[in-house]
């Protein structure tokens, strides 16, 4: 049984924030190992279950959407959190990597369930969970790990280079993901390698998968490429850029992807040009595909909607770049659509045709991650490594697995001026808390902001001021806590 | 030196665009170029080459290099100029011209060496003389060079048989770059190319705001491709 290699950690606070303890080891052994045969499964049920949420990479969902900016809960991981976005599986767990390496497990009311460490960072990768939970993502160690939904190792298969790409999880089992190898690899579920199909270039394009199973993705080497389910070449189309962005199906099972020479070009399955249409300098976006084939977009400062003949629909400017994908829900009722994009000015918006902005919330740091939307809930990450839920307050956190994050849990964070900050020991491993720990909260240069004394019974309550009564100014601050043998750091965000 | 003598040497000077300078025992009066370079092929000095000063794409002023392949202008106005060299040398680039700006009319800007020579980098594909299928995303037209040495960044760019720009191609550092066939340029953008005659070159990126050109390729384009 293979653990998450501590020799590659940061000594700072991994010491006893999140371990797997030997119950939860003994439960993953008697669930599957390395002796016990893989089963193919295809994708989960989860209301969010990879990249763009499904295989086609449509980013669209329907049901409940939160009609204002109400924060449910956020979570300071602590650590960058850039490109990988939030997934969300079937029991509700919340997936999500970042870049000290970690796969990072949060229970559906945003505490750490479990941290898996990888041996390089997966700031692109955005997790896949297959129908049996586990989960898939691409490091840039250069493999592709699989982990159980209890946190262990099922298989880690290394391929030529850093895995940037997030993978799809085709129906009979098959996970699929580019390398900076130049090659995308088929992996069976049991990890070995089925086939790799080199391109020209380093692959930063997640593959899509169609309805007749073949994949389709772009490479650096200008080319959105068309493979078969058997790693044979059906087609490949020339464009004038390194083709990033990951494509999408859009209506008629056509392939929409941009390319960084700022055409956005529509593809059948069989290789026809179905249109091309210029909308940028370069475009890096990967396309949601809302109803009646609408695509969405984020270029530059706008977002951008195209109809499905590739004309302009309607665009919005947002006075910031936007760096994450869009994510869209459709109110089936009107066929309302709502899009949610985070920016590089630290906000995050739900953006709708008619009504422009419908909410934002500033949550302080740049957002690069697309955001998730399910059951009634919005998730998003910031740059900062937050992972913030919007939607209505969890009353009860439902426990997916074992818990085994111990640790500082930080509430509301972020917070407004005025509001009391709530930072709560998680409690041991073993051993019950002791008393006289303290918590020392500084700004981003290092200088002390405030000190406050913790113990293990009751919560420490900072009410945004500094030392001198006067409350801070909005803005990131670090908290560095101890508490006997215990300690971590963290971030808390301050909002005005 | 009499005032007669100097009072004629400043009107000369005045009469020829430039600005004295009228310090006291400091030289002889004859303006000081604040913009001055040298053109060079390979490591040898290119002497009697004619290099333009210009303003807006027009020619501000004009000097010749000298023996050691110098050359100067005295420029009194502060904004945006293009020192350009011009070859038909056979080995050389068809043009080499450095943007500069000037922010007070007596800064003094470093002006890079202007260098003509292509040094190995020359186009091999398409070839001129014959047609080649009009490309498309299938079957895109492939350009191909032989590499200068260290590889350069360069863009290759189309143009119609009238220099009208069709489509400029991403910087690359490569030997070979296909094109698809779609226009990127003003009113080709989002058009694909039709049968027909048109030019290429290489635009060669150097340090800071130095470019090189090579001379223009003919390209015909026929039916035929598949798009």
């Amino acid at each position: 049984m293979q653990m998450k290699p501590t020799d590659c950690w940061p000594a700072r606070d991994r010491v006893a924030r999140w371990i797997i303890p030997p119950l939860a080891l003994l439960a993953a052994s008697s669930v599957g190992g390395w002796s016990a045969p893989a089963q193919a499964t295809g994708l989960n049920s989860g209301p969010w279950p990879m990249f763009h949420r499904s295989a086609t990479h449509d980013a669209r969902t329907t049901g409940v959407f939160p009609a204002t900016a109400a924060i449910a809960w956020t979570n300071a991981t602590g650590d960058t959190i850039e490109y990988s976005s939030p997934v969300i599986a079937s029991d509700g767990t919340i997936y999500v990597g970042n870049k000290d390496n970690e796969l990072v497990a949060l229970t559906p009311g945003g505490s750490v369930k479990w941290v898996y460490g990888t041996n390089g960072n997966i700031r692109y990768s955005t997790p896949a969970i297959a129908d049996d939970g586990t989960v898939y993502v691409g490091s840039a160690d250069g493999k592709l790990y699989a982990i159980r939904s209890n946190g262990t190792l099922r298989w880690a298969t290394p391929t030529g280079g850093a895995v940037k790409t997030s993978p799809a999880i085709a129906p009979d089992g098959t996970i699929y993901a580019g390398s900076d190898d130049k090659k995308l690899w088929a992996f069976r579920a049991d990890g070995t390698v089925k086939w790799s199909f080199a391109t020209g270039d380093t692959i930063r394009s997640s593959p899509t998968i169609g309805a007749d199973g073949a994949i389709y993705f772009g490479s650096n080497d200008r080319k959105i490429y068309a493979v078969e389910p058997t790693g044979v070449l059906r087609w490949a189309a020339t464009t004038g850029g390194p083709v990033k962005a990951s494509p999408a199906i859009g209506q008629g099972a056509d392939v929409i992807v941009g390319s960084y020479d700022g055409f956005l070009y529509s593809i059948s399955a069989g290789g026809t040009l179905q249109w091309v249409t210029f909308l940028a300098d370069e475009i890096r976006s990967s396309a949601a595909i809302g109803i009646q084939g609408k695509i969405y977009l984020s270029l530059g400062t706008k977002l951008t909607v195209v109809g499905n003949d590739g004309d302009l629909a309607w665009d919005r400017e947002l006075g910031s770049v936007i760096n994450s994908t869009p994510a869209v829900h459709t109110r089936l009722s009107d066929s309302l659509e709502t899009v949610v994009v985070g920016a590089e000015n630290g906000r995050f918006y739900a953006v709708e045709r008619n009504a422009g902005i419908v909410w934002q919330a500033l949550l302080g740091s740049p957002i690069r991650s697309s955001a998730a939307i399910a059951n009634g809930r919005v998730y998003v990450c910031t740059l900062a490594g937050s992972v913030v839920c919007f939607g209505a307050p969890v009353t009860t956190d439902v426990e997916a697995g074992p818990l085994v994050s111990a640790g500082l849990v930080v509430s509301p964070n972020p917070f407004m001026s005025g509001e009391r900050v709530t930072l709560r020991y998680a409690g041991g491993m073993s051993a019950p808390a002791p008393d006289g720990g303290r918590i020392l909260v500084t700004d981003v240069t290092g200088r002390l902001v405030r000190t406050l004394a913790l113990s293990g019974e009751s919560p420490a309550v900072w009410d945004g001021a500094d030392a001198h009564d006067r409350p801070v100014a909005a803005g990131v601050y670090l908290y560095r806590w101890e508490l006997g043998d215990d300690s971590g750091s963290g971030r808390v965000v301050s909002l005005r | 030196m009499n005032s007669a003598a100097r009072l004629i040497l400043v009107l000369a000077a005045l009469a020829a665009g430039c600005s004295p300078d009228l310090r006291e025992a400091t030289g002889p009066l004859i303006p000081t170029p604040n913009v001055s370079g040298h053109v060079l092929r390979g490591d040898l000095p290119v002497s009697d080459q004619k290099v333009k000063l210009e303003r807006a794409d027009s020619t501000w002023a004009e000097d010749r290099t000298d023996i050691g392949g110098a050359f100067g202008f005295v420029v009194g106005d502060s904004g945006v100029w293009t020192l350009r060299v011009d070859s038909t040398q056979p080995d050389d680039f068809a043009r080499v011209s450095y943007e500069f700006s000037l922010a007070s009319p007596d800064a003094k800007p470093q002006i890079p060496t202007l260098d003509l020579s292509r040094h190995g980098l020359a186009p091999r594909e398409p070839s001129a003389g014959e047609g080649h299928p009009v490309p498309s995303l299938f079957e895109p037209l492939r350009f191909r060079w032989d590499q200068s040495e260290p590889p350069a960044r360069l863009e290759v760019r189309v143009y119609t048989e009238a220099f009208e720009p069709v489509w400029f191609s991403t910087q690359l550092q490569d030997d070979r770059m296909e094109w698809n066939g779609l226009g990127n340029q003003g009113r080709f953008r989002g058009r694909f190319a039709e049968a027909g005659a048109y030019r290429w070159r290489i635009v060669v990126d150097g340090a800071g705001a130095l470019r090189m050109t090579t001379g223009w390729n003919e390209l015909i384009l026929q039916q035929g491709g598949v798009r």
